[in-house]
């Protein structure tokens, strides 16, 4: 598995992604209190906290898609920036529902994605592995726009979860799920922090935080 | 609890309609200002660009070529044909957007009461037929105009010419009336209704109604924002061809030219659309590479030429559309918008190529002339790089009075590029100065594709603050 940068903590050579005191403001307004988060490799933290107390923009600073106002954000020490090839390769997010090709099947999505990161053969077999992880394989002819909500949030989720990375932040991923759709994404989740990667989830649901959080941070409203 | 029952109103509708109108817009004759300064502006456009613009088509196209195909039954037929289309155009365009679209507070409280709703929406399909019929007399009136200047024809051509147009105009209107009833499934949807409006308004159902409005507002609020892909969902049926084939990995960037294939596969109308208009941009570029070819020839074909190569722009677009999200694609953002160019690239040099060989063939053009049609392509991708990558549109947009004008040129800037750049350079070529023609094209390619990379990265890092 890939690792970003190079400084490491003593012999501890899993990842490290840091937040420090970092805010966020828009003129007056302040989006995201101060706050720090440090989350290492096969560990899970959970945001919670009321709407619009700043999850998402704290998951934003940490994906690199915004710049703090204060603050720092490393991953291995390294500034995060989605600009960093660096950045991109290692960190997948989910925040907000990404565009779709309307032209192409959900099949077809997950090869594309796969076949851009280079993996080499077996992009098939693992977009059909993915669409069955998630119990989605019998939609892998449909279009996008041939989905419900919630088939519409797994079908984003096996896209993030297609592309190779070692940190994954996801914003409310159960949301629109059922009940056993919420357990299988715990368990693929949890599969995920088995295999060494950091993880940063905002998370309503209860049951969800307590299948995957190691430790579970609440974001004040500002 | 006593029910009582409403006794029909004695005043007329129309009274009752102007009542309310009169309290919804505080006013008695503003739409008939606005649309007076429209047909003001129109005629002014039609005197000042049409006529020269159509004279000089005329003057570019062979005279015994049109006297042979344009005149007797082959002229009619011809013209059967074209008229067809455009009914059958206005037809289809009726069921995504009507001539009688009020605004949806007026469906909501006016046209939903029990007032006669061919008098409630009469205003608006007054309004569309007077566009159809008065656009057709002046479409008439240019093509008229055009033929007698050009020498080509008589002056008493145009008299025709008018009366065909505003005849033709008014089945364009109806056709388009037509349309829009034909979106509700049950009623009085017949053709016993096509250019009967008072039979056909009332055929027109509320919820069909406040569909086509919402969709306005959408399709108005998307052009705005410069949110260009609402627009396309709204309009654009969606894909269902094809689900079979299957997206085959080949490396990072072959992948995203395969995905580019595969998306025409299952849009062959976008196909086709682009052959067409490409191969009539090509042909039209192989002549202007001819002295004596008027520059208006390349103008109108690098613009259609634009059209042509955007419709297989689709890859292109909705990475545009992408911009900002955290990254799903493994490839940089100036490769992938690059690997998106390939395919509208050679398709487009295979047409100019077959169009300027089958020219050749038939005795027209040059080979000069299909290596000129070939090489645009650059330009053309340049501006596809423009346009898909626009970004939001200036807050000017929103300035009252300013707003329409600064959208459009705003909208038009990657179409103006290659035709300015384009057309430059071609008058040059076949000018005494035909030796600084290439640079001209170069430099403006160049300009135009850097330009468009340059949008590319600062599109993706945009969003940061």
């Amino acid at each position: 598995m890939a690792k970003a940068g190079s400084k490491k903590s003593g012999s501890d050579t899993r990842l490290d992604l840091v937040a420090t005191q970092v805010t966020k403001s828009i003129e007056d307004n302040v989006l995201l209190k101060p706050i720090d988060v440090r989350v290492r490799g096969g560990q899970c933290l959970v945001l919670r906290g009321e709407n619009g107390s700043g999850k998402t923009t704290l998951l934003r600073i940490l994906a690199g898609t915004m710049v703090p106002t204060e603050g720092t954000t490393t991953l291995d020490g390294r500034t995060i920036d989605e600009r960093d090839p660096v950045t991109r390769r290692e960190i997948a997010a989910l925040i907000g529902a990404p565009t779709a090709y309307r032209d192409l099947t959900l099949y077809d999505h997950l090869v594309l994605v796969d076949a851009t990161w280079g993996r080499g053969d077996g992009a098939d077999e693992r977009a059909m592995g993915m669409l069955t992880s998630l119990e989605i394989d019998h939609l892998d002819d449909r279009f996008p726009h041939e989905l419900s909500s919630g088939q519409q949030q797994l079908f984003h989720l096996a896209m993030v979860l297609n592309r190779p990375s070692t940190v994954l932040l996801l914003d409310e991923p159960e949301q629109r799920l059922d009940t056993h759709k919420r357990g299988l994404l715990g368990q693929l989740l949890v599969d995920r922090k088995s295999a060494g990667h950091a993880l940063v989830v905002a998370c309503h649901d209860p049951e969800l935080t307590a299948a995957i959080a190691d430790r579970i941070v609440d974001v004040i409203p500002a | 609890m006593s029910t009582e029952r409403l006794e029909a109103s004695t005043t007329p509708d129309s009274e009752l309609l102007d009542d309310a109108r009169r309290i919804i817009t505080g006013e008695d004759h503003q739409g008939e200002g606005n649309a007076l300064y429209v047909v003001y502006v129109a005629v002014i456009a039609a005197g000042a660009y049409g006529v020269p613009a159509s004279q000089q088509f005329f003057r570019f196209l062979d005279p015994a070529w049109m006297a042979q195909h344009l005149t007797g039954l082959r002229g009619l037929a011809a013209g059967v044909v074209v008229a067809a289309a455009l009914l059958g155009l206005a037809f289809r365009a009726g069921s995504f957007r009507g001539p009688v679209v009020p605004d949806l507070p007026y469906l909501d409280h006016v046209a939903s009461s029990p007032l006669d709703r061919a008098v409630v929406l009469r205003r608006w399909w007054r309004l569309g037929l007077l566009g159809a019929v008065f656009g057709g007399l002046l479409i008439g009136l240019v093509i008229g105009a055009g033929l007698a200047i050009a020498a080509v024809t008589s002056a008493v051509v145009i008299i025709p010419a008018v009366v065909i147009g505003s005849v033709l105009g008014l089945l364009v209107a109806g056709a388009w009336l037509q349309g829009q009833v034909r979106t509700w499934p049950d009623g009085d949807r017949g053709w016993g209704v096509f250019l009967r409006p008072s039979r056909s308004l009332r055929a027109l159902h509320l919820t069909a109604l406040r569909t086509q409005s919402a969709r306005a507002v959408t399709i108005g609020g998307a052009v705005l924002a410069g949110d260009l892909r609402a627009a396309r969902l709204d309009i654009a049926a969606p894909t269902t061809r094809g689900r079979k084939l299957r997206l085959r990995a080949r490396g990072p960037v072959g992948t995203v030219v395969a995905r580019d294939v595969l998306g025409l596969r299952r849009s062959p109308g976008a196909l086709v659309t682009g052959m067409v208009l490409s191969g009539l941009a090509a042909y039209g570029l192989v002549h202007s590479a001819s002295r004596g070819t008027p520059s208006v020839i390349a103008l109108v074909c690098l613009l259609v030429g634009y059209f042509g190569v955007g419709a297989w722009s689709e890859g292109l677009r909705l990475q545009g559309d992408n911009t900002g999200t955290p990254p799903l694609i493994g490839l940089p953002a100036r490769t992938e918008a690059l690997a998106h160019l390939v395919l509208p690239g050679l398709l487009y040099a295979a047409v100019a190529l077959v169009v300027g060989g089958v020219t050749l063939a038939l005795g027209g053009g040059s080979g000069l002339g299909i290596g000129w049609a070939v090489v645009m392509v650059w330009l053309l991708l340049g501006s596809q790089l423009m346009a898909a990558f626009r970004g939001l549109p200036p807050m000017a947009v929103f300035t009252p009075g300013r707003g329409i004008g600064t959208t459009a040129l705003w909208y038009a800037v990657p179409m103006l590029v290659p035709a300015i750049v384009g057309t430059a350079s071609t008058a040059l070529l076949t000018s005494s100065l035909a030796s600084n023609a290439p640079l001209v094209l170069i430099l403006g390619s160049y300009a135009a594709f850097l330009y468009g990379l340059r949008k590319v990265r600062t599109l993706n890092e945009a969003h940061r603050d």
